[in-house]
C-alpha cells in the first residue's frame, strides 16, 4: 500500500526516536573503543587482595583484621593525612545501605594505630540534600564524634578542577572536592551491593560519591547520561583512589543499591588495586565478571581483574563464595533485561 | 536554651525581630561581597548567595554588592556556574535569574539597564538549555512531522545536555514566570508544569524527579516539594494535588528534627499562608553569632521562612 508523505514523515520519525531511545540504553550492551593510548594507562605488574572472614563488627576482631589487611596489601599510612571515602548514600532502618558505622571507626582506630596524622571522612550522597540528617540516623555522627574526626560533605566542598584522564565520557575534566584531591591517601570504603543498574557497586562505584552535587545535581546525572561503566573507569582513574577496603560482613542482595537484602557474607577484601579488589568481590558474590562492563574495561586501562594476575591473600577465595541474588533488573547470565519500562528510568538514572 | 515567654504579640514581634536582626548580621559576617559560600570560609556559590540575598533585601547596600558580584560572574553565554568561574553554565543560572528578578521588583530604580540586560541573557540561555529527550535526528524529525511550535511536557536539568529534575525546573518556572511574557514562553512554562506533575509523588509531594528510580516508589522529601510548591503557587495554588502536598508538608513539619527539613517546610507552608509559628524553634537554635547551623545554605532558608511569617507574599 502506497503511503503518504504524512504517513511516511510520521513512520520516519517514529524510527529515528525508537532507535535513539535504544542506544540510550545502558552500556551493558554497547560496545566501547579503547585506544592504544588508553591502555597504556593501566598500571603494570601483579596485584594482590586481601581477603578475611569477620563474624561480626566488633572493635578488637576488626581492628586486627584491618592491620593484617593493610600490613600485607596498604599503602604507608604513618604521617600521612588520609580521606576515607564511605558509603552514607541514605538512611533504612530495614536495608544495609551504608558502610557500616561500625566498620568505619574499627577502620578509623587501625589507621590511628598505625600512626595517621590525620583522617577524614566523607561522603556525597546523590540522592539528598540533607547529609547531616543522615550522618545522624546512620550513627555516622557518633563515629566522627568518638574518633573526633571531621566529616566532610563533599556534595558542598570546595572544588578544583581536574581533567579527565581516559575520557571514555565526553566529560573533558571533573570539579572534585579539595578534601577528597588534598589528602596523602584516599581510601574507598563502599558497602558491597548489588546495583539496580550496574549488577555491582563496590570500591570503584564507589567514587561517584565523590563528585559534588553542588555542580551535578541531585541525582548526578550526568553520570548516567554518559553511561555508569564508562564514567565508573573515568572518575576512577582522575581520582586515582589509592586503597579499598570493602565491608562486606554485612552485604546488599537482590535489588541494590536501595532496596536489596541484607547478605550476611561475613567477608572483608582489600587492595591498593580497586579493579582488582571489585572482581574478586563478584566473584566472591557468584556474579559473572564477564558480565560486568566496568570490569571488563578496567581490565584493559585501569588495573587487573583476571585471577591469573591477582595475588590473594589471606582466606581462600573459594572459602567465602556465597550466591547473590541478582538485581531484578538482569537475567541469571547477568545481562540486562529489556523490561517494559526500563529503557526510559534507565535513561534519566538515579545513583 | 532560648524560649518565648507566653506574652503578647508586642512581645513576640520583638522576638521575632531580634531574631532576624542577628541572622542577618551573621550572613554580613559571613559574606564577601554579597556572596555567601555553603560552609564558613569557603568559596563562594550562587545558590547560597542567591537565597543569602533573598533573606537580605531589605538591605539596599548588601544587595549592591550582591548584584555587582552576580554581574561579574556571569558567563558569557548568559548562564552561570554554581562555583563561579569552574567550568560551563549549569542549573544555578535560574536561581541567579530569580534573584534579579527578585530586586528588579524591588529596587525597580536600581540599574535597570544592566539588569534586565543580564536577565534578557539569562532567559534565553535557560530557554536553550532545556533537558531533551530525544537526539538532534529525532528532534529534526518532529520538527517536520509536528512543526516549529510543537512541544511536550519537560523541565530543566541540572547540567546541559542531561534529563530534567524536579528541582532545577522549579527554579527554572520561578525566574521566568512574569506577567508579559510571551505565548511561546507561557506554553514552556506550562509544560514544565506538566512535568512537574507527572513526576509528583502519589500521595503528596515531591522528590528529586523520579518516583519508582529503583523500581520500587522513591518517598517525597521537604526540599523538592518546598520548591515545586514555591514555584506553582502563582500558577496553580488551589490545584489538588498542591492541596495534598501543603498537607503532607504540615503534617512531616511536625515530626522533622533537622533544621534543613524544617526551614524548608517552613518557608513553603509560610508562603501558602500556613503561619506554623516555627520562631520557638528557630529561637532555640540560634547560636549567640546568631547562626542557626554552619550550612549557610539552611541558615538563609530559615531567616527566609521567618520573614514570610508575617509576610507570606514576601518571596512570590
Amino acid at each position: 500500500m502506497k503511503k503518504s508523505r504524512r504517513q511516511f514523515l510520521q513512520l520516519s520519525a517514529a524510527a529515528v526516536t525508537t532507535s535513539n531511545l535504544s542506544t540510550a540504553c545502558s552500556s551493558n550492551q554497547k560496545h566501547i573503543q579503547i585506544s592504544e593510548a588508553q591502555k597504556t594507562q593501566k598500571p603494570k605488574g601483579r596485584s594482590k587482595v586481601f581477603i578475611a572472614k569477620s563474624e561480626n563488627y566488633q572493635e578488637k576482631n576488626l581492628v586486627d583484621i584491618l592491620s593484617k589487611g593493610l600490613t600485607e596489601t596498604g599503602p604507608e599510612i604513618k604521617n600521612k593525612t588520609i580521606f576515607l571515602k564511605i558509603n552514607l548514600v541514605s538512611y533504612s532502618p530495614e536495608h544495609p545501605l551504608v558502610t557500616d558505622p561500625r566498620f568505619v571507626s574499627c577502620l578509623i582506630q587501625t589507621l590511628k594505630n598505625f600512626g595517621a596524622k590525620e583522617i577524614r571522612i566523607g561522603d556525597g550522597p546523590a540522592l539528598t540534600r540533607d547529609t547531616d540528617y543522615v550522618l545522624e540516623l546512620t550513627g555516622m555522627k557518633e563515629v566522627c564524634q568518638k574518633h573526633q574526626i571531621q566529616f566532610v560533605d563533599l556534595n558542598l566542598d570546595d572544588v578544583v578542577e581536574r581533567k579527565n584522564i581516559l575520557k571514555f565520557t565526553n566529560i573533558d575534566s571533573f570539579l572534585l572536592p579539595k578534601a577528597l584531591i588534598s589528602s596523602d591517601l584516599i581510601i574507598s570504603v563502599p558497602k558491597l551491593k548489588t546495583h539496580h543498574w550496574a549488577l555491582m557497586t563496590a570500591s570503584m562505584k564507589n567514587l561517584f560519591g565523590a563528585l559534588p552535587g553542588s555542580k551535578y545535581g541531585w541525582p548526578k546525572n550526568l553520570l548516567h547520561v554518559q553511561g555508569i561503566n564508562e564514567s565508573i573507569i573515568d572518575i576512577a582513574s582522575s581520582l586515582k583512589a589509592d586503597y579499598a577496603i570493602v565491608d562486606a560482613i554485612i552485604a546488599m542482595e537482590g535489588d541494590g543499591p536501595i532496596h536489596g537484602s541484607a547478605k550476611n557474607m561475613n567477608t572483608i577484601f582489600c587492595g591498593k588495586d580497586l579493579a582488582a579488589v571489585d572482581s574478586i568481590c563478584a566473584r566472591a558474590m557468584s556474579l559473572p565478571v564477564e558480565a560486568i562492563p566496568y570490569l571488563q574495561l578496567a581490565e584493559q586501562v585501569f588495573g587487573n581483574t583476571k585471577l591469573e594476575k591477582i595475588d590473594i591473600i589471606g582466606e581462600k577465595l573459594e572459602n567465602v563464595l556465597q550466591k547473590f541474588e541478582l538485581p531484578p533488573t538482569f537475567g541469571t547470565n547477568g545481562q540486562i533485561k529489556n523490561l517494559p519500562g526500563l529503557t526510559a528510568s534507565m535513561e534519566s538514572g538515579s545513583t | 536554651m532560648n524560649s518565648i515567654p507566653n506574652n503578647q504579640n508586642n512581645n513576640l514581634d520583638n522576638h521575632l525581630i531580634n531574631c532576624l536582626d542577628k541572622a542577618e548580621e551573621y550572613i554580613c559576617l559571613e559574606s564577601k561581597h554579597g556572596f555567601l559560600p555553603y560552609l564558613p570560609g569557603q568559596n563562594p556559590t550562587i545558590e547560597s548567595s542567591v537565597w543569602g540575598a533573598l533573606s537580605m533585601l531589605s538591605r539596599k547596600n548588601y544587595i549592591i554588592d550582591f548584584f555587582q558580584s552576580l554581574l561579574s560572574y556571569q558567563n558569557k553565554d548568559g548562564g552561570w556556574s554554581n562555583q563561579p568561574g569552574l567550568l560551563g553554565s549549569d542549573w544555578s543560572s535560574s536561581i541567579a535569574a530569580f534573584a534579579l528578578k527578585i530586586i528588579a521588583k524591588e529596587y525597580p530604580d536600581f540599574e535597570p539597564v544592566a539588569l534586565k540586560s543580564a536577565y534578557q541573557k539569562a532567559t534565553q540561555w535557560l530557554l536553550e538549555n532545556r533537558s531533551e529527550y530525544y537526539s538532534n535526528s529525532a528532534r529534526f524529525a518532529l520538527l517536520i512531522w509536528r512543526g516549529p511550535q510543537y512541544d511536550y511536557p519537560h523541565g530543566w536539568p541540572w547540567t546541559p545536555n542531561t534529563f530534567d529534575w524536579v528541582e532545577p525546573t522549579s527554579y527554572a518556572l520561578l525566574s521566568l514566570q512574569n506577567k508579559n511574557n510571551s505565548s511561546h514562553i507561557e506554553k514552556i512554562l506550562k509544560n514544565a508544569e506538566k512535568y512537574l506533575f507527572k513526576v509528583s509523588c502519589p500521595n503528596g509531594g515531591w522528590n528529586f524527579g523520579d518516583k519508582t528510580p529503583f523500581g520500587e516508589p522513591e518517598p517525597a522529601d521537604p526540599h523538592s516539594t518546598a520548591l515545586v510548591l514555591l514555584s506553582l503557587k502563582s500558577r496553580c495554588p488551589e490545584d489538588l494535588h498542591i492541596q495534598k502536598s501543603l498537607a503532607w508538608l504540615k503534617e512531616k513539619q511536625a515530626k522533622f528534627s533537622s533544621i534543613h527539613q524544617i526551614a524548608w517546610c517552613s518557608l513553603a507552608l509560610s508562603t501558602y499562608n500556613y503561619t506554623e509559628n516555627i520562631l520557638e524553634f528557630a529561637i532555640s537554635k540560634q547560636n549567640d553569632n546568631g547562626s542557626f547551623c554552619q550550612n549557610l545554605l539552611t541558615h538563609t532558608i530559615m531567616t527566609l521562612s521567618l520573614k514570610t511569617l508575617n509576610n507570606p507574599s514576601y518571596l512570590v
